[in-house]
């Protein structure tokens, strides 16, 4: 009854949807709510912040950015616009597939800040690895503001998705 | 000739990113001279900058599938 070719596909987009939820859910924590918070907590409760949650939830945050990128390729091939998505539908007259690839490009954009500037930064100033406190200023506001380019991308990324089946797939 | 042109190509191609970095240095260094702050400082300005974003992505998704 499930072993259907569509319903996997279906599967697969609700885990894409499942881990996307947790990747820029906790993005906008960290730029909504834990960044504009740290002034205000009192020193000796920060670490509470940077020992405790913050690792946790930078484990789900980058965990979350790698489900979200293998789900979405996968729902791509089996829906069968992987490539076309690729070279943003050019050529191929299909609104919904140059929307769905500028998206899938945001995406990994981000995807690739997550894992190879926000995390071996962010290692460095929660103390995860040595450096020294000029290095682990540095590397704060290089997380810091990386974080905010994503913020920053995430708004029209998901436009893009979102608008790939709910405008484009509609209006061609 | 055929080579020269390559080489060229290869060239402007390999260079595009440092003229980038400049353009993005001396903007950076204006800024600061004017007293200006980082726009990524402020979370209202990232969204809106998102928004306008996104509203070039339409038009470029409009374009692409034209």
């Amino acid at each position: 009854m499930f072993v259907t070719h569509e319903w996997w596909e279906f599967a697969f987009r609700w885990l894409h949807i499942i881990s996307g939820v947790m990747w820029i859910g906790l993005l906008w924590y960290f730029n909504f709510v834990q960044t504009p918070s740290m002034p205000k907590i009192p020193d000796e409760q920060k670490p509470a912040i940077s020992k405790v949650i913050a690792p946790t939830a930078l484990f789900w945050f980058r965990w979350g950015a790698m489900a979200t990128i293998i789900t979405g390729l996968i729902l791509a091939g089996m829906s069968g616009y992987l490539l076309s998505a690729i070279k943003l539908g050019i050529g191929d007259h299909v609104g919904k597939n140059s929307a769905i690839g500028l998206g899938m490009w945001l995406g990994a954009i981000m995807w690739f800040n997550v894992w190879f500037i926000i995390w071996p930064n962010q290692k460095k100033a929660l103390g995860i690895v040595n450096a020294t406190p000029d290095e682990k200023k540095v590397a704060a506001r290089t997380a810091g503001l990386t974080s905010r380019v994503n913020t920053m991308l995430s708004v029209p990324m998901l436009y893009c998705m979102a608008s790939a089946s709910h405008y484009f797939a509609i209006t061609g | 000739m055929r080579d020269c042109a390559t080489r060229s190509a290869a060239s402007a191609i390999a260079e595009t990113p440092l003229y980038l970095y400049d353009v993005i240095a001396y903007h950076n260094n204006y800024r600061k001279r004017l007293g200006m702050k980082n726009p990524l400082d402020s979370l209202g300005q990232t969204v809106l900058i998102g928004f306008i974003l996104a509203a070039v992505a339409h038009l470029l998704i409009s374009a692409f599938s034209a």
